[in-house]
């Protein structure tokens, strides 16, 4: 039937010319005569519509040929009814309906058609084409739908905001969340002239915004930009946007895709960070203390404020030297004395990790050593390795010379309290001396008068002359006393037995105690044997603690007892002069030199006594006596070896 | 006709001897004392010139001198002293017969006799 249908030569009329120049141009067409019969239809259209011109002009009732053929049944009518008011009017007919393809399966399309007219203008045929307007197939398109549905369920529930814009930047789309947290709809952040309004970021970022996004529209880089953004509660967040131009086959920008992620956590954090850091910083700039750190290797990396111009010197001034930047640093900051030092304890402390100390003389800026103490320790992380080490430096020099200055001090008033007591010595000895040498003139006096006498009085003068030797002796003795009291000199030790040098002390002095009604008792163990010691000496110290005892009974109406004991305490021999007076009132300071209670002593005696009792080893002080009165106590080293 | 006589105190009994020596060689009585209270006890009569000692146990010389003044304001005094540094106090200025250790037996002498005669006429 095609090839029948095919091979049958239409008339040529008007209307099928016409069909053929439309059948060049859409690859089918057809032709009808005025009332409607089809005259021609395009042969690969009857192939595939599997009928003939004839079948196509049966009568329309017959529901198996004729137009029913070519137009879906639900949709014939409407075109029949379209048709016939066409033929009836000559109005251009134009209808849409499903028709049936080569594989059965209805297709959507559009049917259209015009009349021609013959040389009178009535209407001599008809001519037309089917456009194929067919949608794909229903199902495809569900599940394309379907997919679309799907990505928009994603795109708005991604916990992002997502937008998108023309590659003008005119904004076409903005997500779900987009407007849940900005409170923004699209029409919220387009311009009246369809650009981005930026509407949703904060005024104060709002130029750089757009400065960067215009850029970028017009560069096609991608964009990124960090700014606050509005929220749907009224605050700002700060927000990072970026969007990526979308580009076709040519490479042309289609859209842009935008996404803006909320970083106010992460800026707050970081601006917590940066404060910390800056407190830290602030902190250990304003430490009053020279701070610096340091690799692990000691490449010094770090400098407060304070060290950089303490020193002068800023990190990198020492390299370049053909040194390390520790070496160049130490060399021209340590004082050349202490050079040697601080590279041995820096260069240990950087091997064995152990924390560094040391004093030196550190170079300031402005060319002066001072005195520092530096100590550094090392920082290590978490596995126990050393990943830097921190040091500090104070500046001691004011220490340092003031401590100096009290070392000084202290020689001087070492010194001149030597001076001192050397001058107050010299007055003892002057008074020691002169009483004797007094008795001598007194002496000499009279013996030229008993001498010169008429007549001359020759035994007087004989008995002045043997007390004047006797008084000149005495002189001579306390000179060769104080001789040995300066020498310290031990030659003049020898071993006497203590008894006898306490014994020969009370002779000493039985004259006076008896003129002054003092009772002298002596008590000590017998065979007390010194280690060799200057009895010159110790006999000075009894006879001036027992002169002292005397003293303090002078005013004392009570009984005036004077009692001095010498017995042995474990390796020491221990003498003890005890008096029954006012006892003493200052007991610290009476050993002192000057210390003085009494209106014609020069405080010495004490002070004498007792570096001469330390200069045997023993020990002088003085103790309370019960009832009243006052025990000066001193001991001397027994011989013990010789002891029983 | 009667020898002057001289009181002598000093606490060192070996200076006391070599004065009561000097003075008897100079044709004076003496008497002598270890102490102010030992002289005030003894009393004044018949004492012509007092020498004592300033430095001594209880009275010392100044309180001495002083009492001794209240009951006979003429009477001549001689402080002496072996501490140079007594002699430079500002109570020892400006007063007569005063004496450092050691001096000279000739000097005293001549000076008691002067003070006495002084006080003669």
């Amino acid at each position: 039937m095609d090839r029948r249908g095919g091979s049958q030569e239409p008339p040529r009329t008007k209307a099928v010319e016409a069909a053929k120049l439309v059948e060049r141009i859409t690859g089918n067409a057809w032709a009808t005569d005025a009332i409607g019969n089809f005259i021609y239809l395009t042969p690969a259209a009857l192939a595939s519509l599997k009928a003939s011109l004839e079948s196509l002009n049966s009568p329309p009732d017959n529901n198996s040929s004729g137009w029913r053929r070519i137009i879906h049944p639900e949709d014939y009518d409407a075109a029949a009814e379209a048709w016939r008011r066409c033929l009836k009017t000559g109005e251009h007919y134009s209808v849409e309906h499903r028709m049936p393809r080569a594989n059965g399966v209805y297709g959507q399309v559009r049917s259209s058609g015009q009349p021609t007219y013959d040389a009178d203008g009535a209407i001599a045929g008809w001519y037309g084409t089917f456009i194929d307007i067919d949608a794909p197939p229903r199902t495809l398109e569900v599940e394309l739908r379907e997919r679309e549905r799907q990505l928009q369920q994603l795109i708005d529930s991604v916990p992002a905001l997502i937008w998108s814009t023309m590659a003008d930047g005119t904004p076409t789309y903005v997500n779900k969340p987009f407007t849940e947290v900005t409170g923004a709809t699209l029409e919220d952040i387009t311009a009246p002239d369809r650009s981005a309004s930026l509407g949703v970021v904060h005024p104060e970022d709002r130029a750089a915004a757009r400065e960067a996004f215009l850029r970028s529209v017009a560069s096609g880089t991608p964009y990124i930009q960090r700014y606050r953004q509005h929220r749907a509660d009224g605050n700002y967040h700060w927000t990072e946007t970026r969007a990526h131009p979308s580009r076709d086959e040519a490479g042309l920008i289609v859209e842009w895709y935008g996404v803006s992620s909320d970083i106010d956590d992460l800026i707050a954090t970081q601006d917590a960070l940066r404060e910390s850091e800056q407190q830290l910083q602030q902190l250990v700039e304003t430490l009053p203390a020279l701070i610096y750190c340091a690799l692990p290797d000691g490449k010094p990396i770090y400098r407060s404020k304070r060290l950089r111009e303490y020193l002068g010197l800023n990190l990198e001034e020492t390299d370049g030297l053909g040194k390390t930047r520790l070496e160049g640093t130490l060399d021209a900051v340590i004082h050349p004395d202490d050079l040697v030092e601080v590279k041995r304890r820096y260069a240990h402390s950087l091997a064995t990790g152990e924390p560094y100390l040391l004093r030196h003389r550190l170079r300031r800026f402005d060319g002066v050593y001072r005195w520092v103490e530096t100590r550094a320790s090392a920082m290590r992380n978490g596995d126990g390795e050393i990943v830097q080490w921190n040091g500090i430096c104070l500046d001691i020099e004011d220490q340092v010379i003031a401590r100096e200055e009290l070392s000084r001090a202290q020689e001087n008033l070492t010194r001149s309290s030597q001076a001192a007591s050397l001058a107050e010595l010299s007055a003892s000895i002057a008074h020691e001396v002169n009483q004797p040498l007094s008795a001598v003139m007194n002496y000499s006096s009279a013996c030229q008068r008993w001498l010169t006498a008429g007549p001359p009085n020759i035994e007087r003068a004989l008995k002045a002359l043997d007390r004047l030797v006797q008084s000149a002796n005495s002189a001579a003795d306390v000179v060769s006393r104080i001789r040995a009291l300066f020498k310290q000199s031990t030659d003049k030790r020898d071993s006497a037995e203590l008894g006898t040098v306490v014994r020969q002390a009370r002779d000493l002095l039985a004259e006076e105690a008896g003129r002054r009604r003092i009772t002298m008792n002596i008590e000590g163990e017998s065979g007390l044997r010194l280690v060799p010691f200057d009895r010159v000496q110790i006999q000075q110290v009894l006879v001036n603690l027992m002169r002292n005892g005397m003293d303090a009974m002078a005013s004392v109406s009570s009984e005036r007892v004077l009692d001095i004991r010498a017995f042995r305490a474990g390796d020491m021999v221990r003498i003890e002069v005890k008096d029954r007076g006012r006892g003493i009132q200052f007991p610290d300071k009476i050993f002192e030199p000057f210390f003085t209670t009494k209106d014609d002593g020069m405080g010495m005696g004490l002070a004498i006594s007792r570096s001469i009792i330390e200069s045997h080893g023993g020990q002088l002080w003085a103790e309370k006596n019960e009832p009243l009165g006052a025990i000066l106590v001193f001991t001397l080293p027994l011989d013990v070896a010789k002891m029983p | 006709m009667n020898k002057p006589l001289v009181a002598i105190v000093d606490d060192d009994p070996t200076v006391l001897a070599s004065l009561v020596e000097l003075l008897e060689s100079a044709e004076f009585r003496t008497r002598s004392f270890h102490s102010g209270d030992a002289l005030l006890a003894y009393g004044l009569e018949g004492v012509e010139v007092l020498i004592s000692d300033i430095g001594m146990p209880g009275a010392d010389g100044f309180e001495l001198r002083d009492l001794v003044r209240q009951a006979d304001p003429q009477l001549p005094v001689f402080l002496i002293t072996g501490r140079h540094e007594i002699a430079d106090q500002d109570r020892a200025r400006g007063i007569d017969g005063f004496l450092r250790k050691p001096f000279d037996g000739h000097a005293l002498v001549a000076a008691v006799r002067k003070a006495l005669s002084d006080r003669e006429s």
